[in-house]
């Protein structure tokens, strides 16, 4: 017995050091300039912030994640990124599942107010999030982010909302988060 | 208050400094979470 009790007090010890430890990076992202890792991070405040003519993305081919904040709620997080055919989207998984809806709030609120900045090498972008659903667009998309992650993204699965593809489209088009 | 609440104290902040400080740890401990969270939610 008194084994066992000492067998349920480490286990105890031990989720409650798992549980510190992730509570205290949950806490130091908050207050950090951008996401660190899995956990959301504060606004995007250090690098250049670009304007003006709208840029050649094609460099984001190289780009494995980028930096994405949205200016309500000011919160940041790290997300693929895709250019096809001069424009550049983001995509976000598990959005079927009851988990992930908790996990990934970010698509519902970019939803409701699409303004966001995007930070990628360093350099800050204003963007607005249009959310992109099925139609002639998606299957170029969803074929460079399957070519660039290796990962399963089909016109079908975002049909399904699984998975959420937003346009980062420029600060200035006059459009919402709201799909099109 | 007993000697074990100390000791359980004091590691508790040793991780959190750990996490904070020790480069890599908060990387590693991040990817775990990453980890978890697809296997709960795929």
């Amino acid at each position: 017995m008194n084994i066992l009790r000492k067998l349920f007090v480490a286990f105890g010890v031990l989720v409650l050091i798992l549980v510190v430890a992730i509570g205290a990076l949950v806490l130091s992202a908050r207050i950090s300039d951008g996401p660190l890792g899995v956990f959301a991070g504060g606004p995007l405040v250090a690098g250049e912030l670009v304007t003006g003519l709208e840029p050649d993305w094609s460099f984001a081919h190289d780009i494995n994640t980028i930096e994405l904040q949205l200016l309500d709620p000011p919160r940041s997080r790290t997300i693929w990124v895709a250019e096809h055919e001069g424009k550049i989207y983001a995509a976000c998984g598990f959005m079927a599942s009851a988990i992930g809806r908790l996990w990934k709030q970010w698509p519902v609120e970019a939803e409701r107010d699409g303004r966001a900045i995007v930070r990628i090498d360093g350099k800050r972008y204003e963007r607005t999030l249009v959310r992109i659903k099925p139609g002639s667009v998606l299957e170029g998309v969803t074929a460079e982010f399957s070519r660039k992650y290796g990962s399963l993204i089909t016109p079908a699965a975002v049909a399904a909302e699984e998975i959420w593809i937003f346009e980062l489209a420029p600060s200035d088009s006059d459009m919402t988060g709201a799909p099109r | 208050m007993k000697r074990s609440y100390w000791t359980i104290g004091v590691v508790l902040i040793g991780v959190v400094l750990t996490v904070l400080f020790v480069p890599g740890v908060a990387e590693f401990v991040s990817r775990m979470v990453l980890y978890l969270l697809a296997r709960l939610a795929g």
